[in-house]
């Protein structure tokens, strides 16, 4: 190492005691990190493109700064499902370091990948007071029981009011109106689950009876109304 | 299948799951529908949670309603994985105690405390105020409290609960009743909705309806609601010496609300357990709704809310059988 001359005149002054950097919380244990692989834990991140046209979602599963789970999901832009699927690809079996540094494609998911190291380096993961973690798999666990990203759609007008189209429980068929025309309840298909169903070789119009399902009182409907052409 | 399983099937000389779920078939309760039927997005894994401890009450010949919420959440307990945050904070413990605390006669009126997570409060309101009172002697009253006046009267809506329209006067602190709309001649009627404007306003519903039980969630507004309104209630009920059993549900580390949120820098647990701790007499872990959150902290698929009304009616359900 060179120093400047300026630096070699100078009488050494000593440091004083300090302590090491804030100890952060990691899969149950609190420790001081130097260096990437000292992290673990499972986290996620949400990042969005510079029109905000798109949004992505991260939940990376890391194992001494190893990715070894990626769950990618997105909402808005019809190519970040394409740059979600090379991500997918992409970010396992690096280090959370490589990954930040990697060309995700997609501005949205390096936004999430960005959002995500943040958690990690200031000890908020979600396992951070977990002890041993997460198993790889956990993070499977976040598209819930039909294995399917939850996506809420729902569209109204001031002229027209409400329509209801995608919600926790599935697509949604039909919704209840009362004698006001207001909506109390809606019929819809989980698609996950009749598409398991399908799979297992359940024909389909049998899958999609069982697939469907009510909320609300739809059975105290006064009117039914398909949301997409009523 | 992990050892706690393993120990509470041995003590039932049962060897899996599906022996136990056939031994609560066999007593008339399908525990697995009475789940599904709850929060229809839940787990196959909170059926077979509630199948493990709704066999163990069985098996032990419960007493009362209260003895069986109270063995279920053994059952509850065992399915939490070992070094999570669920197992630390004894999660399924927790919903046994709570749900015998909700059978138990000395409670009146059980409030849940909720944000954007109401429909899932709506879930379990409607499953604890559809069985509660089949084995109380007093009716125990449900109450929906939450930020948002319009979101109440959508919630009572879709689901037939009575919305209570209150106006706060800021100048005197009394709080008055506007309109009172009841969805639905049955049962769920008899469950009243409020939305509030304020803290203030949350509180005073709070004393309104001498809530001595209640559950919060933790978003959309915890900072500004859920868990102020119940610290506030809490310190009012402690100085007047009346009881008060507060639980928090949702929360673990990175869920929901990080310290980030208000300040960078050293470790310290998320916002929301901070702020649950601070009132409450049980912590749970995860999502007051949604099921993958609550599996993610270490225990089964299925929200906070609706597991509060599960494990009532199942308690209930073999409390009958057996008595």
């Amino acid at each position: 190492m060179q120093y400047s001359s300026a630096i070699n005149s100078m009488c050494p002054i000593q440091r004083g005691d300090l302590h090491p950097s804030s100890p952060i919380p990691i899969e149950g244990s609190m420790i001081n990190p130097k260096d990437v692989i000292a992290i673990s834990g499972l986290s996620h991140g949400v990042g969005t493109c510079a029109p905000q046209q798109g949004a992505a979602k991260l939940t990376l599963n890391v194992k001494q700064g190893i990715i070894e789970e990626a769950l990618i999901e997105t909402i808005g832009c019809s190519g970040m499902t394409q740059s979600a699927a090379m991500a997918a690809e992409i970010l396992t079996g690096k280090t959370i370091l490589e990954a930040m540094n990697t060309d995700l494609v997609c501005d949205a998911i390096n936004v999430a990948m960005r959002e995500l190291f943040l958690q990690f380096a200031y000890g908020r993961t979600q396992s951070a007071f977990s002890e041993g973690g997460l198993e790889v798999g956990a993070a499977m666990d976040d598209l819930g029981q039909t294995q399917r990203s939850q996506v809420g759609t729902s569209y109204s007008t001031s002229a027209k009011g409400v329509r209801y189209l995608e919600i926790a429980e599935g697509y949604v068929t039909q919704l209840a109106l009362d004698d006001h025309r207001e909506v109390i309840g809606y019929q819809y298909v989980n698609l996950g689950k009749m598409m398991k169903s399908i799979n297992q070789g359940i024909a389909a119009d049998i899958a999609l009876k069982e697939a469907t399902g009510t909320y609300g009182r739809y059975e105290e409907a006064e009117h039914i109304v398909n949301p997409r052409e009523a | 299948m992990n050892n706690s399983i393993q120990s509470v099937l041995n003590e039932m000389n049962l060897d899996t799951l599906e022996a136990a779920y056939q031994y609560c078939l066999q007593n008339g309760i399908d525990s697995k529908a009475l789940v599904n039927e709850t929060q229809t997005i839940a787990f196959e894994n909170a059926g077979e949670a509630y199948t493990l401890g709704t066999a163990l009450a069985l098996f032990r010949n419960a007493h009362n309603a209260e003895e069986a919420a109270n063995i279920i959440g053994e059952g509850l307990q065992a399915f939490t994985k070992p070094g999570s945050v669920a197992y630390a904070r004894q999660v399924g413990l927790g919903h046994g105690a709570l749900a015998a605390r909700l059978l138990n006669e000395k409670s009146q009126c059980f409030a849940f405390l909720a944000g954007h997570e109401s429909f899932a409060a709506a879930e379990g309101a409607i499953k604890i105020a559809l069985n509660v009172n089949k084995s109380r002697q007093t009716p125990l009253k449900v109450i929906l409290n939450g930020l948002g006046k319009d979101a109440a009267y959508l919630i009572s809506r879709i689901n037939g609960f009575t919305y209570v329209r209150t106006q706060f006067d800021y100048e005197t602190g009394e709080l008055h009743e506007v309109e009172r709309r009841r969805f639905s001649k049955g049962l769920r009627g008899e469950i009243l909705c409020y939305g509030a404007d304020d803290v203030r306003e949350g509180v005073a519903i709070m004393q309104r309806e001498k809530v001595d039980v209640s559950i919060t969630g933790n978003s959309t507004n915890p900072t500004r609601f859920q868990h102020p309104v119940a610290g506030i209630y809490k310190a009012e009920c402690h100085r007047e010496g009346k009881a008060y059993f507060s639980v928090a549900s949702g929360g673990g580390t990175g869920r929901t609300l990080h310290p980030d949120n208000v300040a960078a820098g050293p470790a310290s647990y998320g916002m929301t357990d901070t702020m649950g701790r601070m009132h409450a007499d049980a912590q749970f872990a995860g999502s007051s709704s949604v099921p993958a959150h609550v599996a993610m902290m270490g225990f089964i698929g299925m929200g906070n809310n609706p597991m509060v009304g599960a494990t009532v009616a199942l308690a209930i359900e073999v409390d009958q059988h057996l008595n």
